[in-house]
């Protein structure tokens, strides 16, 4: 029984009861921080770029991941010491090298749609997964000695709500800025877009790269002028070190001499070319599928057409073919300040 | 009697907001590919599998399309107007989606073989990685592919790759695999890759069907036999 005196109390608490028993779960974010959250970029026509449930990218995020993209003190007492990762990935290169000895270097570049990375794709993820590894094996970030640098300290707390500097909380705000690290605004994306017209040239090279003689599109699709995929295009006949490509890394025979395929955006103002670097000119790299192209067991089957593997290219079909691949150079993105050196 | 009265006045506007507005009833059917390979133990890594025809294969890719299922329900049928994505080498497409208003009794019989042809136009699905990999060059007549088949045949110590691509200027095929008599719930679609490679000669025949449009319609014909309905085991 209620008495009298305590009926009202009893009504207001059965309505609580009511009212909490209907409720739907609430969308609004708990999170009241300042930061301030923005969507993963997504041009049109590109494919939803992969974004983990748990992670939100914030401009403050992005921010904070491109101080640590260039400051070479990510690799104290490292082994990398003394680089950070624009020291080999530079903008005006598109993320990437110039004339550079050793392994051609990787470009970060809409690197946000990428499921594996590194030339035999031994790291497979996302982007937090590839800088957790950058973070704890290639640079071996210390957390402690970024601690002691009260700009860190605080940004990662504003960042993250509490104090404390780790390698997953670098991972995660460095995997945020190189998702903002996107390639859309080529003259061959204004082209699609009808706002530049393609020279002759250029236009008969878009020609031959989608045709089955040309045949580059199989593996570079657009948008993104890669098909994220492994392919041994005939560089060797004898696979060994690190020509062995994912086959070193997987012991799959069929996958000896097979490599990822590197996207052609901002392709012109990079190289050299291929895992090792052996071709320092794009003209190189079309006189071996021209003529070159080596027959053995794990040759990927597109390379093959009935038998035929040269393309027996002209030399106007190769300057037509230079002059497409220089459409996919990004101004834009190569001089893009909020991708710059802070 | 106070006291009954309170607690009911309290329990009627609760059961009032949290009833539901009534839905119209809906199946969801979700039938299941079965990759069959007639000549051995198939697999997914680059072992080769001997076919009936007595070489060897393996495959390193397997996307294709399928249109427009239709199902009868005694004398009627009704057709899902929609194409889906099927990829050997992920599991999450390895099931044809049916959604059914009202419930059961309907029994799985036609589809078409890669996209319809009023859906093949470029940009028409969505641009997720699965279509774009699809996608066929605007250049070569845009759309997308119906199927992507690549990988390598071994005969006799040689080697022989094979990328079997169809699409335009080749159309949807229709396939009406084995009659069946079970319904939707209790039907899988068993996919024989096999027959793809029935009558072949790696050492003759084109291997390479891109802008080979014969040999692409042979393909498409070669597919009739691949597909067919079986019970659930």
């Amino acid at each position: 029984m209620v008495p009298k005196a305590l009926m009202p109390t009893a009504i207001v608490l059965m309505a609580a009861v009511i009212l909490g028993s209907c409720k739907k779960d609430d969308p609004t974010p708990t999170n009241t921080s300042a930061l301030h959250f923005v969507q993963a970029p997504q041009p049109p026509g590109f494919p939803p770029m992969i974004l983990p449930n748990d992670q939100q990218m914030s401009e403050e995020g992005i921010e904070l991941g491109r101080q640590l993209y260039y400051d070479t003190r990510l690799s104290q007492g490292g082994p990398q010491q003394g680089n950070a990762c624009a020291t080999c990935h530079n903008q005006q290169y598109g993320f990437s090298s110039f004339n550079a000895s050793g392994t051609p270097i990787i470009p970060h570049v809409n690197l946000g749609w990428s499921e594996y990375y590194l030339w035999n794709g031994k790291v497979q993820g996302d982007l937090e997964d590839v800088l957790r590894f950058e973070v704890s094996e290639f640079f071996q970030v210390d957390p402690s000695f970024l601690e002691t640098i009260p700009e860190y300290a605080d940004a990662f707390e504003e960042i993250f709500g509490t104090s404390g500097i780790t390698q997953e909380r670098i991972a995660l705000v460095m995997s945020q800025f190189m998702r903002s690290q996107v390639s859309y605004n080529s003259k061959y994306d204004q082209w699609v877009r009808g706002e530049a017209n393609f020279t002759d040239a250029e236009f008969r090279g878009y020609q031959l790269f989608f045709s089955e003689k040309g045949d580059c599109f199989h593996c570079h699709q657009p948008p993104l002028f890669t098909d994220q995929k492994f392919h041994n295009i005939g560089l060797d006949s004898v696979f060994v070190g690190v020509n062995q490509g994912r086959g070193e890394y997987t012991g799959d025979p069929l996958e000896m001499g097979t490599f990822k395929t590197p996207t052609l955006r901002n392709v012109a103002v990079r190289n050299p070319y291929m895992h090792d670097g052996r071709f320092t000119l794009l003209r190189q790299v079309l006189q071996h599928y021209s003529l070159e192209v080596k027959e053995t067991p794990s040759l990927d089957p597109l390379m093959s057409h009935n038998g035929t593997i040269v393309r027996n290219f002209s030399q106007t079909e190769i300057d037509d073919l230079i002059a497409f691949i220089e459409t996919l150079t990004d101004p834009v993105f190569l001089s893009d300040s909020t991708l710059s050196k802070p | 009697m106070r006291r009954k009265v309170f607690w009911f006045s309290l329990l009627v506007p609760w059961l009032w907001q949290c009833q539901k507005d009534p839905e119209p009833e809906t199946t969801n059917v979700s039938v299941p590919i079965e990759w069959v390979w007639e000549g051995g133990e198939f697999r997914l890594d680059s072992t080769y599998v001997l076919t009936s025809a007595g070489w060897e294969v393996t495959i390193s890719r397997l996307d294709f399309y399928l249109s427009d299922p239709t199902c009868l329900q005694g004398a009627s049928s009704h057709t899902f107007l929609k194409t889906t994505y099927h990829s050997l080498f992920d599991p999450t497409t390895h099931n044809l989606e049916f959604q059914f208003e009202g419930n059961g009794g309907w029994v799985p019989s036609q589809f078409y073989f890669g996209v319809a042809d009023l859906r093949n136009l470029t940009g028409y699905f969505p641009n997720t990685k699965e279509n774009l990999g699809m996608a066929w060059p605007d250049p070569m007549g845009g759309g997308y592919h119906h199927i992507k088949l690549e990988g390598r045949i071994r005969h006799q110590g040689k080697y022989y790759p094979f990328a079997f691509h169809t699409g335009l200027p080749v159309t949807a095929h229709l396939v009406q695999p084995d009659p069946t008599t079970h319904d939707v719930f209790h039907v899988q679609l068993r996919v024989n890759i096999d027959r793809w490679f029935e009558g072949l000669d790696p050492t003759q025949d084109p291997l390479y069907t891109m802008g080979d449009a014969p040999s692409m319609n042979d393909f498409q014909d070669r597919s009739q036999n691949v597909f067919s309905w079986s019970q659930k085991p």
